[in-house]
């Protein structure tokens, strides 16, 4: 738990400094296949992994996936028929029944209609969400950031002994 | 924040140490806790499931070769929490690797040992109360289902025997009760009796209108009067017979008025024949009519052996229809190719509460589960609830057109503490055509039924049966999980039976026919679409109690026979008795007047003429003497004598 609450505000603080955006934007990004993942499944490992040894921001992932999971439990009917629609076409019959019985495949339950629809969505919408991702920071920065450190009230707190305590204490143990 | 170099910039070296770390402890919880933990979980899952406290006593898993050993498996019997329903000594397996890499369970050979039923429990399990739904009452699907069931034993229990108790119960009874108003002879004679009444008055005053026979004196005396001799001249002669016309015309006038008036009596005395012919006729309808309107009891022993063993079976109907509708659940779906007859072995959606799982399998491809054997024995005399089995169960699968076997069951053995003897049962169920087929086969050479068990409760009849050895032989086939044949011979050997009965005459029917029969058969078949249930019992109880019954009531219902002949011979006796004497009063009185007065009629009639043909005569003889005494006194006066 204290390594997740790390992670969130470390999330925080990239997402209110100038640097870290594509980070974020891959962050985010993976959370939305994590969150459209079943929780038991190969793919949901293979991502966390991925998440674990590669510098995507971990608290980025889990803000996204916490949201996306909201967003995948609406569409699970939509998900559903699209699935049902790709795992039943004739065409792709032959690569279901050799996937289907290769070792390791089955373990990611793909063919499960909701499993396929939505990792078939969240495929499809990892492109566009990165890059909407990256501009909604960006924005963010230049337009909310920007304005709260013109503020008198935050300049009254970054001349406190407290918040230069805080900043000198993150550069020297201060996460990524 | 400091800058990464090199790889480090992609990858977090550093979580090398905590992702380790999270490695030991998941080797560490799978070799210290997870076993534990998952008899935890089965005990509470399976507890939940069956609604009755389920005890594991050892759980153990092996990684490395993916072996399951449970050993002593205490399921509570929820009727009688201080028992078992059923404990399995051992259950133990091992599935493959290959198989489990793809998401498959493929067991080679299971082994379960050490059945057994009914074993006491250290201390009472637990029973979860009735959920709300079973607490509010049955589901609609059940209610429906006790309502027939109801409706059929009451139907078989109230109609067949209580008809034919109640008839032996009141030998006083009255069987025309209820139904003497309507006897038609009766109303019919009363009608005839008023139409005779009516016909006797018109007759009476027909006489009236009728010559009397002092008109007919009458004409005696004026034909008296008539001169028939000596006639001085003709015209004397002449007026007499005028005379005598005038009487003769007169006479048939009313003779022929009398003569109307027998014709008339004799046809309608025809018509009194012929209604009392259709009296009689009528009685004897009646009679019949009676006899058919009586209430007499169907008596076959069909439906005799149906009321008394319709309650025996129908827990075994009851459990029929709960395995079909589990066996639907969890049964693996068979689904038709798409504008074809035979299944695709390729694609069986799996419906799922979220999505639908398909299999995607291909022939001598691993289905999702497969149990290939499962050796099942067990050895009496461990315990006194243990028996002697030995069987196996072959190919269990989710896919049966992967592995192209049927799941097969074959099981035998006995339970000498519970009395059970030469149990063998084989079950075929073979999902590899477009309609599945279940093949169920159980013989027990001998056990002991349960008891006491109440197989009639009525008003009329209450028979237990207190003690009893059977034997059972059952045949199921079950054609697409809907079509069905099923035969149930059933035969119970020493039964003992205790009847009560208000009526003795009822008690010694049973008794007399229980007595008679050294084992007791029972035939059940049926032959339907589920869930309809048309079971047709027979039982030789059944063909000795009808007989028994019928004995009884054929008495019962000569004496009714008897009693109605009697009735209705007395309720029209009275009134035919007065009908009879009535006719034959208006026949006697009408029929003499008329015929003495036709007889008159004749006879003056005949006189006139009689007198008619005298005077012409002594007329012609005058005439005829005139002539020759002028002739004599012409010719004298001619030759001069």
């Amino acid at each position: 738990m204290t390594l997740l609450l790390k992670q969130i505000f470390a999330f925080l603080r990239l997402l209110n400094s100038d640097t870290g955006t594509e980070q974020l934007a891959a962050g985010l990004t993976m959370g939305l296949f994590l969150g459209f993942s079943p929780f038991l499944s190969l793919q949901t490992l293979l991502f966390l992994f991925v998440l674990f040894f590669f510098r995507i921001q971990i608290g980025a992932a889990f803000l996204g996936a916490f949201f996306f999971k909201f967003v995948a439990f609406l569409a699970d009917p939509l998900a559903d028929i699209l699935g049902r629609i790709v795992l039943e076409a004739e065409a792709l019959r032959s690569l279901w029944v050799t996937l289907y019985n290769m070792p390791i495949i089955p373990m990611t339950r793909f063919n499960n209609s909701i499993v396929m629809g939505s990792f078939l969505a969240a495929l499809v919408l990892c492109v566009p969400t990165y890059f909407a991702f990256k501009s909604l920071i960006l924005k963010y920065r230049a337009t909310v950031v920007a304005r709260i450190k013109e503020t008198k009230i935050w300049k009254a707190i970054t001349a406190t002994k407290f918040y230069n305590w805080y900043i000198s204490y993150d550069k020297l143990y201060g996460a990524q | 924040m400091k800058e990464k170099k090199g790889l480090g910039k992609i990858i977090r070296f550093e979580a090398i140490i905590p992702f380790t770390i999270i490695i030991l402890l998941i080797v560490l919880y799978t070799k210290f806790f997870f076993d534990s933990h998952m008899k935890s979980a089965l005990e509470w899952g399976m507890t939940k499931a069956l609604g009755a406290e389920v005890n594991i006593a050892s759980f153990q898993t092996k990684i490395s070769d993916l072996s399951l050993k449970i050993q002593k498996i205490e399921i509570t019997d929820a009727q009688a929490p201080h028992q078992n329903s059923i404990q399995i000594g051992e259950i133990r397996f091992s599935a493959l690797w290959d198989a489990i890499l793809r998401a498959k369970l493929v067991v080679n050979e299971a082994a379960i040992e050490q059945i057994e039923f009914s074993v006491p429990r250290k201390k009472p399990g637990y029973v979860a109360p009735p959920t709300s739904s079973e607490e509010e009452g049955p589901s609609a699907m059940d209610k429906i289902k006790d309502q027939a069931l109801d409706a059929t034993q009451k139907k078989f229990s109230n109609n067949v025997l209580g008809d034919a108790a109640s008839w032996l119960g009141n030998p006083d009874q009255d069987p025309l009760e209820g139904i003497k108003g309507s006897v038609q002879s009766k109303a019919l004679i009363e009608a005839f009796e008023k139409e005779i009444e009516s016909k006797k008055k018109g007759w009476e005053k027909r006489f009236a209108e009728l010559p009397k026979p002092e008109e007919f004196k009458a004409l005696g005396d004026r034909m008296g009067k008539v001169k028939t001799s000596n006639f001085k001249n003709p015209g004397e002669l002449a007026s007499s017979l005028q005379e005598l016309d005038k009487i003769v015309k007169e006479a048939d006038k009313k003779y022929k008025s009398i003569d109307g008036a027998n014709k008339d009596l004799t046809s309608d005395l025809k018509r009194i024949d012929s209604e009392i012919k259709s009296i009689e006729s009528q009685v004897k309808n009646d009679i019949k009519d009676l006899e058919n309107r009586i209430k007499l009891p169907k008596l076959d022993a069909q439906s005799l052996a149906t009321s008394v063993f319709m309650g025996y079976l129908s827990p075994y109907k009851d459990q029929m229809l709960k395995y079909k509708a589990m066996a639907l659940k969890y049964m693996p779906p068979n689904l038709k190719k798409k504008g074809g007859n035979e299944p695709d072995p390729s694609m069986q959606p799996r419906p799922r509460a979220n999505g639908v799982s398909y299999e995607f399998g291909k022939p001598m491809a691993y289905p999702l589960v497969w149990i290939k054997k499962t050796r099942i024995t067990s050895q009496a005399g461990s315990s006194p609830y243990s028996g002697n089995i030995e069987g196996e169960i072959r190919h269990i699968s989710t896919n049966q057109l992967l592995t192209n076997e049927p799941i097969v069951a074959d099981l035998k053995g006995n339970f000498p503490a519970s009395q059970v003897e030469g149990f063998r049962t084989q079950l075929t169920y073979d999902n590899r055509k477009a309609e599945s087929l279940v093949d169920f086969q159980l013989a027990v050479a001998s056990y002991k039924v349960p008891a006491p068990k109440t197989l009639l409760e009525t008003k009329d009849i209450n028979l237990v049966l207190n003690e009893s050895n059977a034997r059972l032989n059952l045949g199921l086939q079950l054609i697409d999980l809907k079509a069905y044949t099923l035969n149930i011979q059933n035969d119970l050997t020493s039964a003992q039976f205790a009847v009560t009965a208000p009526q003795k005459i009822v008690k010694e029917v049973f008794e007399s026919a229980l007595s008679s029969l050294p084992e007791i058969t029972l035939t059940a078949k049926a032959k339907s679409q589920l869930p309809n249930f048309p079971l047709n019992i027979d039982s030789n109880l059944g063909r000795e109690l009808g007989k028994a019954f019928e004995k009884e009531l054929k008495a019962q219902v000569d004496k009714a026979k008897k009693a109605l002949q009697e009735q209705i011979d007395r309720e029209i006796s009275k009134n035919k008795a007065a009908l009879d004497k009535q006719i034959n009063e208006f026949k006697s009185q009408i029929q003499g007047r008329l015929d003495s007065l036709k007889n008159q009629a004749e006879g003056q009639k005949k006189q006139a003429e009689n007198q008619i043909k005298s005077s012409q005569k002594s007329s012609e003889n005058k005439a005829k003497e005139q002539i020759g005494k002028e002739a004599e006194k012409a010719l004298k006066k001619l030759f001069g004598k």
